[in-house]
């Protein structure tokens, strides 16, 4: 929405907020006739949205001149050299890699038997043994396991 | 190289093992990744440095490289996500250094003095103070807004591209361009004023 306000000369010029919405157009040269001139009238009496005016050429500028900024003539050689250590690199871990490769199904295969055995191995370490309870010197006649067993009297 | 090679059987060919081929890629764009780096950095030495990691990373995920897209923009796209990354980690860097000249005790010198602007907007000279304006009021723009404004001030490419380097709309990148624009003028505003005072 365009607004306009009057001047003591009774002309219509342009509100600051309209102006300075329209400033990046004005600057880029992308608008209408009409509007550019009512751009320019208002700018040419107000010296706040001059200001901003020239803050946006101002950054014009500096991005024009970033823009312009001349390279290093010999990026390509440095990227190139990059590329070549980081070929070199690659080709240096693939050869201490390769044989580890090739053996990786025997290497698999050898930890998993090793992994079994060590199992194995812990598991025998506990076994299982029934809580024996000492049987008091007195009551040792009761003692079944101290009975011979009555399988040597079944001779006949 | 064979000059009527198409840059997809270049590619093929540097795939192949033929990796000088690259160095003509890399002569072709290095420019462009420049500018665009230097857009978001605005430090010559820094953009040097990130376009030739831009390059490399490229090189390194050319098997990716499916034709989809045309090859400068699928370089664009790294150059832009590579710099929104340095960006991050210069920030953090930033915050760092505030925490310990904050403990140090040092003064902010930066806008200690109002720069004068010239009456006419055509004699304006460009002062380090200046540079320091347009460059705190770019780094304060959102990604997306940078983004845009970067790709189309700095490498003046069109909105089409930038939409399709962006994976949006065509309108999408005008309304952001845009939005950037008046941001940047409002920030720009913000910090003379601060200066002034």
């Amino acid at each position: 929405m365009i607004s306009f306000v009057s001047n003591h000369k009774n002309e219509v010029i342009m509100d600051c907020e309209k102006c300075r919405q329209q400033l990046p157009g004005y600057l880029g040269g992308s608008l209408p006739g009409e509007t550019g001139i009512e751009v320019e009238k208002h700018l040419v009496s107000c010296h706040e949205c001059m200001d901003q005016y020239r803050l946006l050429v101002l950054s014009a500028r500096v991005m024009e001149e970033e823009r312009n900024a001349e390279m290093n003539p010999f990026l390509s050689t440095r990227v190139m050299a990059g590329i070549n250590a980081w070929e070199q690199m690659k080709e240096e871990t693939q050869s201490v890699l390769s044989p580890v490769r090739k053996l990786k199904p025997l290497l698999i295969g050898f930890f998993i038997a090793a992994a079994i055995f060590a199992g194995n191995l812990i598991g025998n370490l506990y076994k299982f043994q029934p809580a024996a309870r000492p049987v008091p010197v007195e009551m040792a006649y009761m003692d079944d396991a101290l009975i011979e067993s009555t399988s040597l009297f079944d001779n006949d | 190289m064979n000059p009527g090679m198409t840059e997809q059987q270049i590619i093929q060919e540097i795939l192949r093992g033929n990796r000088d081929l690259y160095r003509e890629l890399v002569k072709r764009y290095q420019s462009m990744i420049f500018r665009t780096c230097m857009g978001f950095l605005h430090n010559k030495e820094e953009a040097e440095d990130l376009a030739q990691e831009v390059f490399i990373q490229a090189y390194q995920s050319l098997e990716r490289f499916r034709g989809n897209a045309a090859f400068s923009t699928w370089l664009y796209r790294i150059a832009v996500n590579a710099s929104l990354n340095k960006l991050r980690k210069n920030r953090g860097n930033l915050l760092f250094r505030k925490i310990e000249s904050a403990f140090n005790r040092e003064k902010d010198t930066v806008y200690s003095f109002p720069v004068p602007l010239a009456d006419n907007p055509e004699n304006l000279l460009i002062t380090a103070e200046h540079r320091e304006w347009v460059k705190k009021a770019l780094d304060s723009l959102p990604e997306k807004q940078r983004t845009a404004i970067v790709l189309s001030q700095y490498d003046e490419l069109p909105q089409k591209e930038i939409a399709a380097i962006m994976k949006i709309t065509e309108g999408a990148v005008e309304a952001l361009i845009q939005r950037a624009k008046a941001n940047l003028r409002i920030r720009l505003a913000g910090l003379y004023k601060k200066n002034k005072k």
